[in-house]
């Protein structure tokens, strides 16, 4: 390539680049201002881009019902608790599917636990509520959303379990086996640190997903335990939405997979690029 | 110490397409202290074989004892092998020295004595200035000597090394072949060694087994493959360049026998053992081989039979020559001194000595005598 279309080619990039960031980050932007801004300014027929008068006290006003911050809690707990199980049961499931295909049921069992992902949650909205409310801890608590999320995140987290494992070397495990260790410790000692940055990008997957998730938490919870996505839409005054204190609320809401995310990203970009045993 | 048995041992593994019978029948004594080099080509069984001895593959049937006691249903760690695997399968997420150091810590040795072994092994395998490093950084020889050390490391009754040379370069692989049998010769301890490289197999074993197709084909010491191989296989995986063979009838006269091929243009005359043998028995169609380097072209040391061949191909490769030859319809080839100066087309008369004749039974590919 030439010096000239090389520079065409750059300019290209920054051109797509750039209006790629327009979309992505406008979202950002506007909660970004709207939580600064005052509740009359956000339903101005003209929007203004730019607060008139900032309102950090938004950022207060939402925590004006204390139960509020206990949202956030019940939703970290959820999220947290939903990602271990996950964790736990993927890694040991991926294992078996990896090392023993033909005893763990073959690569049909395999792939109906990952179509399990693939069909709309939606479908299964009311019958999992009946039935998550004959269980003796009913819908309104922690542990139903915990093992509720488990239809989404233990079908993922096994998947990609597996392919790490199967990318993670048969013959260390094997050359374990010879120096003296058990299956366990071999497993535990040699094949676990392999998989562990796929492990770690896994497990942020799931708990972003059961971080977010609104449909079933608005149906399942709300009195006992309340997630913060069931919490956002009740700011309003009225039939006035407060949509100030929504993107103050979300903002404060997004801080934890964020900070989540840049302490765990060179695990996650070890993780999800191929070959994640190399090292 | 562990002399191993391998009684009718058999490996068939379940796979989508049907079973595939990997071992077949697979009979063999080796000795405590021995040398033994599996050798066969790629697919013939190797591994599954090893994979047996140390425990990692069921037996499908049969038995393999350890100094005269089954041990069949022993786990891999309870049967006291080492083995190096041709992938090296060193733990990568931890040092040299972690690694040297896991075989002692699982069987609870003492910290200070572990310290202890690693640097008398790290000598050994010229590792001292790498037992820091991971796995990843170094080199194909490095991971080589860690692999072979973690193997040594804890004193086992038998070493195991499958292909563990397969991937290193030739000036290494002269070096590590000359390591590994200095090693032997100071430990005394049982070695089975596969390779599918015959140099390798020549170079250290004692004894070699050769396998082809599943099923042992002979085991014997190097100089037994080499001048009496069982079948013909044998003799064309043995040897390099590989051994030349022609399709030939035999024809008796009375008690005068000659090999002579289809179109007449070549005949040997076998050496007197052979000829007492062909004489009583009633085979027609043989199979003759005769190695390269038994093929001169100067009639001296006993060369006294010989026969013409015009010359097809002069390759000179340094310390020797290898001329391609055409007689009839047959092309075999001849080692020559590296000075040989024959030209294409140029007629030449090859010498070789009647007892240097291998003869095939053309059906079964067995060696005649
Ligand atoms: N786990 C397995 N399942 C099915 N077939 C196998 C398995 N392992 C090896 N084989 C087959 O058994 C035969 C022998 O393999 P192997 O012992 O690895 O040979 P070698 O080491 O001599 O190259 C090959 O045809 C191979 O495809
Ligand atoms: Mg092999």
């Amino acid at each position: 390539m030439s010096e000239k279309n090389y520079a065409l080619v750059k300019v290209l990039l920054l051109i797509f680049l750039g209006i790629w960031m327009l979309f992505t980050l406008f979202p950002l932007y506007w909660q970004l201002i709207t939580a600064f801004k005052s509740a009359g300014e956000t339903n101005l027929t003209v929007p203004t881009f730019w607060p008139d008068e900032w309102h950090p006290e938004n950022f207060i006003a939402v925590f004006a019902d204390k139960s509020n911050f206990g949202a956030l809690i019940d939703s970290f707990v959820i999220a947290t608790g939903n990602t271990l199980a996950s964790l736990f049961l993927g890694t040991l499931a991926g294992y078996a599917f990896a090392r023993f295909p033909r005893q763990a049921g073959g690569e049909n069992l395999s792939f109906w636990i990952l179509s399990n992902r693939m069909f709309p949650p939606v479908a299964i909205l009311i019958p999992m509520f009946f039935l998550f409310d004959a269980m003796p801890w009913g819908t309104d608590s922690h542990i139903s959303l915990i093992i509720l999320y488990l239809v989404f995140n233990m079908p993922l987290a096994t998947w990609l379990m597996m392919v790490f494992f199967r990318d993670a070397p048969r013959e260390l495990e094997e050359a374990a086996y010879l120096d003296g260790f058990t299956p366990l410790q071999a497993f535990r000692r040699v094949t676990l640190p392999l998989v562990l940055p796929g492990m770690v990008s896994v497990g942020i997957l799931c708990w972003i997903f059961a971080w977010n998730e609104y449909l079933f938490a608005n149906l399942f919870v709300g009195s006992a335990v309340r997630t913060f996505t069931i919490v956002i839409p009740t700011f309003t005054n009225g039939s006035q939405t407060l949509w100030n204190l929504q993107m103050a609320f979300s903002l404060i809401a997004m801080i934890p997979p964020v900070t989540l995310f840049i302490l765990l990203r060179r695990y996650m970009v070890r993780g999800l690029s191929l070959g994640v045993v190399k090292g | 110490m562990a002399g191993i048995t391998l009684k009718n041992v058999n490996k068939i593994y379940p796979s989508r397409y049907g079973p595939v019978h990997a071992v077949k029948d697979f009979n063999l004594e080796i000795n405590d202290g021995e040398f033994v080099a599996l050798l066969g080509p790629s697919g013939c069984g190797k591994t599954s074989t090893l994979r047996m001895i140390v425990g990692l593959e069921t037996i499908s049937s049969g038995e393999i004892l350890f100094d005269g006691r089954r041990v069949n249903e022993l786990e891999p760690r309870d049967r006291n092998v080492a083995m190096a695997f041709e992938t090296y399968a060193l733990y990568p997420n931890f040092t040299i020295a972690e690694n040297l150091s896991f075989p002692l810590e699982v069987r609870g040795m003492g910290e200070a004595e572990r310290k202890k072994k690693i640097d008398k092994i790290a000598q050994i395998m010229r590792l001292e200035s790498i037992l820091e490093q991971k796995p990843p950084m170094l080199s194909g020889g490095e991971q080589q000597r860690v692999s072979l050390g973690r193997a040594l490391i804890r004193d086992p009754d038998a070493f195991i090394l499958d292909e563990v040379m397969s991937h290193l370069d030739a000036n290494l692989k002269f070096q590590m072949l000359h390591d590994l049998k200095i090693l032997h010769r100071e430990l005394g301890k049982t070695m089975v060694y596969v390779t599918h490289d015959q140099m390798e197999a020549l170079a250290l074993a004692d004894r070699i087994a050769v396998m082809d197709h599943a099923l042992l084909q002979q085991a014997g010491t190097r100089n037994e493959v080499y001048r009496e191989p069982a079948n013909r296989f044998v003799a064309d995986f043995i040897g390099e360049p590989p051994t030349n063979f022609f399709d030939m009838l035999v024809r008796r006269n009375g008690n005068d026998v000659n090999i002579v091929s289809e179109d007449g243009a070549i005949s040997f005359s076998p050496p007197e053992k052979l000829t007492k043998v062909l004489a009583t028995n009633n085979i027609d169609a043989v199979t003759l081989g005769i190695r390269p380097q038994h093929l001169g072209l100067s009639g001296t040391d006993g060369k006294s039979c010989s026969l013409k061949a015009e010359v097809h191909i002069n390759e000179y490769l340094g310390e020797r020559s290898i001329l391609t030859l055409k007689s009839g319809n047959e092309t075999f080839r001849a080692l020559v001194p590296p000075y040989t100066s024959a030209k294409k087309g140029e007629t030449v008369k090859l010498h070789y000595a009647p007892e240097d004749l291998m003869l095939f039974d053309a059906k079964t590919t067995n060696l005649i005598a």
